[in-house]
């Protein structure tokens, strides 16, 4: 039994654009290294207290991030790595 | 009886409105693998792996609560523990729950169907009917779940599949959907009924399961045909006038079971909440901490619905899986976590030397509205009541355990680390980020 999920919790910048009812993701950078986002594969918002948490699981290099973004900080967290 | 001509019978829903079971159309909609599924969908270098989803991950002891389609094929099942899994499948790769995700997920998934129907019944996180319109024919039945399929693809994620029923009651509508697994779809038609019957083990059937099913073996009864030509007054004698009827309606195609819009169900009875130990306790003094930490979980649900009830109850699973309950009504009604607890404190010293506690459970019933119940005339209640408030808005602006007992303070790890891993205070908002001249957060 293995655990391949790996927990980061650290700011990234990431670059990404909005249009009514579609927002995208196209690159984050996260320890000075650029990555180019090739899909978003899932999405989902979670409530702590009365802020909203919005969550991308994204593919980038060949394995899965999960970003968050807190748009009362403006602030985007790498959550954590699924590497295969 | 033929059923063919018993299943034209005619019944009334409420609303007075009369549908003939030939007509009536019922689609359910049940999610493969549903979490395993969505973690695939959510991490593409998962998907075609087998994979457990955990609800404390694979460190505490740990029971599957999800296996992906992979993972089941290897004998890996739901409610596994961890061990047991591992043991079976050393390959098994463990993710931690994101109920967040799950519950979001839910969510747009009953909006798509409500796109199909308008009436629809929340069966549980991952299934769903949905009633179609009676002048609908079986073929637009058909288009109907093949288009909710498609909606799934779209909106949800390529990777997520469901098994769609559709037959003229829920119950058989749920047995259509479990026939083909997984990104199946099944029809029952009145027309299909004996067919299906005379093959299909009364197991299948949701409502008959391991309580019924060896009673009714032990009667010589084995598919639903079977079940069928047994005598009514026999299953009546045996289950009671309820079950009785029921069952021999379902074993002869006639399913009464009536969808009712989510939206208009009346309020839940009750709210409870669980929690496996991470070691077994040998002592009550021991788990009285955790005690505490899910009454008071209950007592914020309750508030948080403006409900409030009068009878605790607590149920206490030890290590060799047996269990003890005991439930008490209250002289008042309550929706505070501290009063829960005392109430369960009191239940519990009923329970003599017991073995070592490895699950733990608070239940609050006979809920009214908060409305419903006659304000306190003390003074003091009203002081409390209004501490318990302003505690309220807190938790509610900032999270759930913001400001807490101190009493829970050595639980605090466990209150803040979310199941995924994440501490949920990192979320909090630094000084920095008030505004000083608003006093709100920039």
């Amino acid at each position: 039994m293995s655990e391949v999920k790996t927990r980061v919790g650290e700011s990234v910048k990431v670059v990404a654009s909005f249009s009514p009812n579609r927002f995208k993701v196209h690159f984050f950078n996260w320890r000075d290294r650029t990555y180019q986002v090739q899909s978003m594969n899932l999405f989902h918002i979670a409530r702590d207290g009365n802020k909203k948490l919005y969550h991308f699981a994204v593919t980038a290099a060949g394995n899965s991030y999960e970003l968050v973004y807190n748009p009362v900080t403006l602030d985007w967290q790498l959550e954590g790595v699924v590497s295969a | 009886m033929d059923n063919a001509q018993d299943s034209s019978r005619r019944y009334t829903r409420p609303g007075g409105l009369a549908v003939s079971m030939k007509y009536r159309k019922i689609l359910h909609v049940d999610m493969n693998s549903y979490f395993a599924t969505l973690e695939q969908q959510a991490y593409p270098n998962l998907r075609g792996r087998p994979i457990g989803v955990a609800g404390k991950g694979s460190g505490e002891r740990t029971v599957i609560t999800a296996a992906s389609i992979e993972a089941k094929k290897l004998g890996i099942r739901s409610g596994m523990s961890g061990w047991e899994a591992k043991r079976l499948c050393p390959e098994l790769i463990v993710i931690p729950a994101s109920y967040d995700r799950y519950i979001f997920t839910s969510k747009r998934i009953f909006a798509l169907l409500e796109r199909i129907s308008p009436v629809i019944d929340v069966f549980s996180i991952d299934e769903a009917f949905a009633r179609l319109d009676p002048t609908t024919t079986w073929d637009e039945a058909a288009q109907a779940g093949a288009q909710f399929k498609q909606l799934i693809r779209k909106y949800i994620g390529e990777w997520v599949t469901c098994s769609v029923g559709i037959s003229y009651g829920k119950t058989l509508a749920k047995l259509a959907s479990e026939m083909q697994k997984p990104d199946g779809m099944t029809l029952i038609r009145p027309e299909d009924f004996t067919r299906i019957a005379a093959i299909t083990p009364i197991e299948e059937l949701c409502g008959i399961g391991w309580r019924l099913r060896p009673r009714l073996n032990q009667a010589g009864i084995f598919t639903i045909q079977e079940l069928g030509r047994a005598p009514k007054d026999l299953l009546i004698k045996m289950f009671g006038p309820y079950t009785g009827t029921w069952l021999h309606d379902i074993g002869n195609g006639r399913d009464r079971d009536i969808l009712r819009s989510f939206r208009s169900l009346p309020q839940e009875k009750s709210v409870g909440h669980s929690y496996t130990l991470p070691r077994d306790m040998h002592s009550l003094e021991d788990a009285k901490k955790t005690l505490l930490l899910l009454s008071e979980r209950v007592g914020v649900r309750l508030r948080r619905k403006g409900l409030i009830g009068r009878t605790v109850s607590v149920y206490v699973r030890f290590h060799d899986r047996g269990g003890w309950g005991q439930s008490a009504t209250q002289k008042e009604y309550i929706d505070d976590g501290y009063q829960i607890y005392q109430a369960a404190i009191r239940l519990l010293r009923g329970l003599e030397s017991p073995p070592p506690i490895r699950l733990l459970a608070v239940t609050v019933s006979e809920l009214v509205q908060q409305a419903q119940v006659t304000q306190p005339l003390f003074a003091h209640k009203r002081h409390y009541e209004d501490l318990v408030e302003s505690l309220d808005t807190i938790n509610n602006r900032y999270g759930e355990f913001t400001v807490f007992r101190s009493s829970l303070a050595t639980l605090r790890r466990r209150i803040h680390n979310l199941p995924d891993g994440r501490n949920k205070r990192i979320y909090l908002p630094h000084i920095s980020e008030i505004n000083p001249f608003t006093k709100r957060m920039t």
